[in-house]
């Protein structure tokens, strides 16, 4: 009889060890799954908020509205030698350029290393080309040309293609369409770029504005 | 003995349900804070100049540019923009710089027109937009931006 009830009282035990056992390991299990949760939830809020608001500035920006945006080769001439500059005849505009030649000595193409700024077409002539037999006739196109400096002044690398230019509120284009970056796409902190765009008709002479993100600076042409 | 399985079995059966019953609501949970993750990453803002905002009185437009900040597709055709409060009476877009599709990153361009309004050169109106993601698990997102804008009006 003693034993017996020994023995009841040890199995009772038993029992009520592994229910209590079982019970803390679903108890275990759950909790286990909710922290996980809430970790998985708190490593992507901090990865989204990860990421600062773009920060740049435009240092400053002119618009030339006489420039000369490109030269044409109405003839060629003959005999000119190579390491010449082509500048306007007269006047201070500050227009400049360089030219190639072909084997007779004619010029074939310019490219402009300064715009310039003029009221109506200069005359252009060649300086330093040698003695040429014929000489060669060029045309002046006068156009716009925006010159601007932006720095990145946050901390975050900003990609080209994520740059939008405006003028005059308009024509939205994208940075990297304008610009021709020496080797890279990317702009990085601290880094300024020099944007030298010209067009026979640029679609505004007022203001410029960059956007980037939800980050817009603006800066008048002056 | 018998006491002893039979409380086994009861426990292991009810531990195995509630088990269950808790993975499902952590899974439910896990959805929602997706979803709830994938709105943080739904967002759009005016972009382009704010003290010049294109507004041709000839042809009653106004041309505004949102750019896609988040980083889920918005859908170009469910989109509404209010002027001072007011739908105009139509409205074109265009994605920039090309395509169809918003992605992020990319500029809409969206042309208003309302032959009602009656703005001057440098007023100062309201621009309030709304639009929605494309579906991202099943679930779209809204995206809203508002601000105050200056005419640059021309003819």
């Amino acid at each position: 009889m003693h034993i017996g009830v020994k023995s009841e009282m040890g199995a009772s035990v038993g029992v009520g060890g592994l229910v209590i056992g079982m019970s803390m390991l679903v108890v275990f299990s759950m909790a286990y799954q909710a922290i996980s949760l809430q970790i998985d939830s708190g490593v992507d809020r901090i990865e989204n908020a990860d990421e600062p608001a773009p920060s740049f500035a435009i240092d400053d920006a002119v618009m030339f509205t006489g420039a000369v945006v490109d030269v044409t080769v109405a003839s060629g001439g003959a005999g000119y030698s190579s390491g010449g500059t082509i500048e306007a005849s007269s006047g201070t505009g500050g227009f400049s350029a360089t030219y190639t030649i072909d084997g007779s000595g004619a010029i074939i193409s310019v490219v402009i290393t300064s715009h310039g700024n003029y009221s109506s077409p200069p005359a252009l002539v060649v300086n330093n080309g040698g003695t040429p037999t014929s000489n060669a006739s060029l045309n002046a196109v006068l156009g716009n040309v925006l010159y601007a400096n932006l720095t990145n002044t946050g901390s975050t690398t900003i990609n080209h293609d994520d740059v939008w230019v405006f003028l005059d509120g308009q024509n939205a284009t994208q940075f990297s369409s304008v610009y021709n970056p020496p080797l890279t796409n990317l702009w990085f902190s601290g880094e300024t770029l020099f944007l030298d765009w010209f067009d026979t008709g640029l679609p505004g002479n007022e203001r410029m504005a960059v956007s980037v993100g939800s980050t817009t600076v603006a800066h008048g042409l002056w | 003995m018998i006491m002893l399985i039979t409380a086994l079995l009861i426990s292991g059966g009810a531990s195995a349900l509630l088990l269950s019953e808790w993975s499902d609501a952590v899974r439910v949970v896990q959805i929602n804070e997706q979803a709830s993750n994938n709105k943080d990453d739904v967002s759009v803002a005016l972009a382009g100049d704010p003290a010049m905002v294109a507004h041709n009185t000839t042809a009653n437009t106004i041309t505004l540019y949102f750019l896609n900040t988040g980083s889920f597709d918005l859908d170009t055709s469910n989109y509404e923009v209010l002027i001072d409060g007011a739908a105009p009476t139509s409205s074109t877009e265009s994605v920039l710089p090309s395509g169809t599709a918003w992605n992020p990153g990319d500029l809409l361009e969206v042309v208003l027109t309302d032959s009602g309004w009656s703005y001057s050169d440098g007023e100062d109106i309201s621009v309030y937009f709304v639009g929605v993601s494309e579906r991202i698990n099943g679930y779209t997102h809204s995206a809203t931006a508002s601000a105050e804008v200056r005419l640059n009006a021309f003819s």
